[in-house]
């Protein structure tokens, strides 16, 4: 990375965010309010059972209802030719053959393997006529046994959900030496064992999915108007579900009401109403109402796992074994399976010497919705694991939780490590990341703050967690076009998608200031296939440090060619002039950048970049009060530090680590996706589903550490928006599990709930009971 | 069946039939055209369609149309006046207290009514009284500096 690069794009100065006058005012352009004259509305039957054959269905009495205009179902569909949805084969079978999940069909047809699968699609004049006729849809089901967990999924009796899909599993992946493993494990000083489920999310964003299909009646073409992170990536695979080619479909996107991931993969309603508008020649519209969505939208995490760790006596870490289930739902989402078998085992062994490590994972089919990328994907859940882990051991082994990870840290002069996931961690420096954290943290303080607890007649722990992301996820690159014309505006052109986190104002802000000149002459466009040539999308928190490294160097292909312009104009060597302010300059002589694209006309640049995996990392420390009355959490203090590598926009980075943040609390405390042993889903609104408000959310004190910049990019960023979800659950559980301790209680599954921990305080274990009688 | 409503929303009157069974929120989106209210949830639990009826905040989706027949209504869009934009929302910009923006009409609207009917207000309290809004961006505590900001500027201008 080049520091003088950094300093022209203006990093760790914060310009004001271009996005915020319009969603302020109440002119955000979010899909449902796009003004698309004309439009029909559509509504979804969905399957009320969690797995089942159809019999039949009877649309006869809703086509006939007042207003409706058409009702389609599966069978339509299929007549039409109209293909499964994709998913990304990135992994095998257990008997390594080709996998083989059940086809994911935009309309259910013959079986229904979730409750809430979309089974038909009514298309009405007004919202509310769709939503009536849907009443007059006759199904015929015939239930089948559900399985609902992924353990459970496993068992040689559970129900199968697909025929693909022995015993359920769908894909397998192995990582680790199995046979070196166990020998280590053999002659281990101490051996930690745990099992644990790191439970399911929704991501649930404000704005649920809001779709207008439209049929473009001049161009003879489909546009979808959808709040998607990865227009490109998502206008392939639906053009290939509906067997047109790429260019018969546009994807426009507006502003979107958040996506953190659950928005980056197609959904078959998209499909579905893209065919119903070619059938009809129509524009439609449909938003997802907030229980559909929290049926329909992809889910996140859900693993189960026996985790264990072997240690020698002084505590190194000698070797780790983890068997994963990973739960899948009934089908593959695009990147369901990539989560679980790619992301989360690129950071497998965290920011810790491990010498030898056999992990498994099976992706398993239950009768659940499909889940997909959720803020973090698959790295909160390796981290989880790994920090449980230590925690534990810690307690077994008797020593200082501190003290135990800092003996297993890999070391700065091991840097740029190879990892036993074969990934290489290209920068950091993780002891100095802890110390620091703890510094933050007052950690010296903590003990009194313990005592100052107990006397008002609290539990009070501290927890710590050591976490390293992998940014970026697949197709590493993006592609920045560059336009200034002859009035001196600049149009910049990316396929990354602005979904709130302001990636527009720091795009802008690196090229005005790069060019020296004002901000409001550059126009960030994102979000249209058809304007934006080229681009893969938001995701893996890769809008900056790729996205924003190929604007880097779009930006510097456009100064050349300006450079070249005013040697000419200036009549010096292009070599000779300075480029200072907006101007080239060379002994008395200069000229403005407006005034070179004025006389010479206006210019196109590219630029392109490229990258291999990044590892951001940090350290969080909480601090945990509990009630033992009631059993409600308090987080007392939350502090740490990460290493994001340079800070461009110093503003924009404290919102994506306070936001993140406060998803991975709310994952420790609050939040779990419920399905009853039937598969019905009990959290199906936020009334069930807990969303954490303002009022139990802490104030955070995080901080940046920009000494370890990242070498393989330009501008040396790592990424900044999903740490929070790695760290944020360990440290919080880490700390209530210190503040239970004295129960002899060493380990609960998030969330922890007043409940749970109401009874874990109520119940000794042996250990307790023992303790307690001596 | 339909009811014959007057309402006033940001100063304009709009008289007009409306199905008696349609909600407030509906009604300023699709009949008043004032798209900055926007629905998160439909079980009154996210704050995002928060306006004020009469001069008090109130959740949009909770109201049926023909409950404010008579009332003067005020969205996000009648907030800013022709000198720029109401405290709130400046406060809102620089304290960075949204990200994806779904949140923040209903919040700032909940906002000024916060301010306006509170003249000592400190974060717990903020917090407590932002506890029917949504936000799953910003973790908060940017909203809440730019809610004691604007409680502050409001107080030295009272
Ligand atoms: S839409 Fe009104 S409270 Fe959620
Ligand atoms: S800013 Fe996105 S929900 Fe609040």
């Amino acid at each position: 990375m080049d520091a003088e690069i950094a300093r022209a794009v203006g990093a760790g100065s914060s310009a004001p965010r271009i996005e915020d006058a319009r969603l302020l005012t109440g002119k955000a352009r979010y899909v449902e309010n796009l003004d698309v004259s004309g439009c029909l509305f559509a509504a979804f039957l969905r399957s009320t059972h969690a797995h089942a054959c159809i019999k039949s269905i009877d649309t006869t009495r809703a086509v006939a209802a007042p207003g409706v205009v058409a009702v389609f179902t599966g069978v339509d569909l299929l007549e039409a030719g109209v293909g499964p949805l994709p998913f990304h084969e990135v992994v095998q079978r257990e008997d390594g053959g080709p996998m083989q999940p059940p086809a994911r069909l935009a309309l259910a047809s013959d079986r229904v393997r979730f409750s809430g699968e979309a089974i038909a699609l009514v298309i009405a004049q007004t919202r509310r006529a769709a939503l009536d006729a849907l009443e007059h849809i006759q199904v015929d089901y015939d239930p089948l046994p559900v399985v609902v967990r992924a353990r459970m999924a496993h068992a040689e009796d559970a129900p199968l959900v697909a025929d693909g899909a022995p015993r359920n599993v769908v894909g397998f992946m192995r990582i680790g030496d199995k046979a070196k493993t166990d020998a280590v494990f053999a002659r281990a000083a101490h051996v930690t064992r745990l099992s644990l489920t790191n439970q399911r999310l929704s991501a649930s964003p404000m704005e649920t999915r809001s779709v207008i299909a439209s049929w473009d009646r001049d161009r003879n073409r489909l546009t979808l108007f959808a709040g998607n992170q990865a227009p490109h990536m998502a206008r392939e695979q639906i053009a290939r579900c509906l067997g047109i080619p790429n260019d018969d479909l546009r994807i426009v996107v507006g502003d979107i009401g958040g996506g953190f991931g659950m928005k980056l993969v197609p959904y078959p309603e998209e499909v579905a109403l893209l065919f119903a508008a070619r059938s009809l020649k129509a524009s439609i519209r449909w938003k997802a109402d907030r229980t559909e969505s929290f049926l329909s939208d992809t889910h996140g995490r859900d693993h189960d796992t026996d985790a264990e760790m072997a240690f020698d006596r002084e505590g190194r870490i000698l070797g780790v074994r983890m068997r994963v289930w990973a739960n899948m739902g009934a089908y593959l989402s695009f990147f369901g399976i990539t989560v679980a078998t790619g992301s989360g085992n690129r950071v497998v062994s965290g920011v810790y010497r491990i010498p030898t490590l056999d992990v498994e994972v099976r992706a398993m089919l239950t009768n659940t919705a499909p889940v997909g990328p959720y803020r973090g994907a698959g790295r909160p859940e390796a981290i989880y694991r790994l920090e449980r882990l230590l925690d534990v051991g810690a307690a077994e082994l008797g020593m200082d939780p501190v003290t135990l990870r800092r003996i297993n840290l890999i070391t700065p002069d091991a840097i740029p490590y190879l990892a036993n996931s074969g990934q290489i961690y290209e920068s950091g420096n993780f002891p100095r990341i802890l110390d620091q954290a703890l510094a933050v943290a007052d950690w010296a303080g903590f003990d009194a703050r313990r005592e100052a607890a107990r006397a008002r007649g609290q539990l009070y722990g501290g927890g710590i967690c050591c976490h390293i992301d992998t940014t970026s996820g697949i197709r590493p690159f993006e592609q920045v076009g560059i336009v200034a014309n002859a009035l001196g505006r600049i149009d910049v052109f990316s396929g990354t998608q602005a979904m709130g986190q302001g990636i527009a104002t720091v795009y802008a802000s690196m090229v005005a200031t790069r060019l020296g000149i004002p901000i409001d002459h550059i126009n960030i466009v994102q979000g249209d296939t058809d304007r934006v040539p080229d681009g893969v999308g938001s995701y893996g928190s890769r809008s900056l440090f790729i996205g924003g490294s190929a604007v880097v160097q779009a930006t510097e292909a456009l100064v050349d060619v300006l450079r070249q312009r005013a040697a000419a104009v200036l009549a010096s060597n292009s070599g000779d002039l300075i480029f200072e302010a907006g101007r080239f300059a060379v002994a008395d002589r200069s000229i403005g950048i407006f005034e070179l694209l004025a006389r010479t006309g206006g210019v196109e640049a590219q630029g392109r970049h490229e990258s291999k995996f990044v590892f951001p990392n940090g350290c969080y420390v909480c601090e945990a009060e509990i009630d033992p009355e009631t059993g409600v959490v308090t987080i007392a203090r939350f502090s740490g530090v990460d290493d994001v590598g340079t800070v461009i926009h110093p503003m924009i980075v404290h919102g994506q680590v306070q936001g993140s943040i406060a998803q991975g609390i709310a994952q420790a405390l609050y939040e779990e996706v419920v399905y009853d042993d039937e598969g019905q889903l009990l959290s199906a609104s936020f009334m069930d589903y807990a969303l954490p408000r303002a009022d139990v959310l802490p104030r955070l004190s995080v901080e940046t550490d920009e000494t370890s910049i990242c070498p393989t990019n330009p501008l040396g960023a790592k990424g900044a928006g999903e740490a929070g979800c790695l760290g944020a659950p360990p440290a919080v559980v880490g700390a209530v599990m210190d503040a239970l301790a004295k129960f002899g209680v060493r380990h609960l599954d998030m969330p922890l709930t007043p409940e749970k921990i109401w009874r874990a305080m109520r119940t000794p274990t042996p250990a307790c009971r023992a303790e307690m009688r001596s | 069946m339909k009811t014959a409503v007057s309402i006033i929303v940001n100063d304009r009157r709009c008289e007009t039939e409306v199905p008696t069974t349609m909600l407030l929120v509906d009604f300023l989106r699709e009949v008043a055209g004032s798209k900055g209210t926007v629905v998160g949830c439909d079980t009154g639990q996210c704050g995002c369609c928060t306006v004020h009826v009469d001069g008090d905040a109130v959740k949009s989706c909770t109201m049926l149309t023909a409950q404010a027949d008579g009332a003067s209504i005020l969205t996000i869009e009648g907030l800013a006046s022709a000198d720029g934009m109401h405290p709130m929302q400046r406060a809102f910009h620089e304290h960075h207290a949204l990200q994806c923006g779904y949140c923040t009409a209903g919040i700032v609207m909940n906002a000024v009514d916060i301010v306006t009917k509170h003249h000592e207000l400190d974060e717990r309290t903020i917090r407590r009284l932002i506890e029917g809004n949504l936000c799953r961006c910003t973790g908060y505590s940017n909203i809440v500096d730019a809610i004691l900001e604007a409680a502050r500027e409001a107080k030295r201008g009272a």
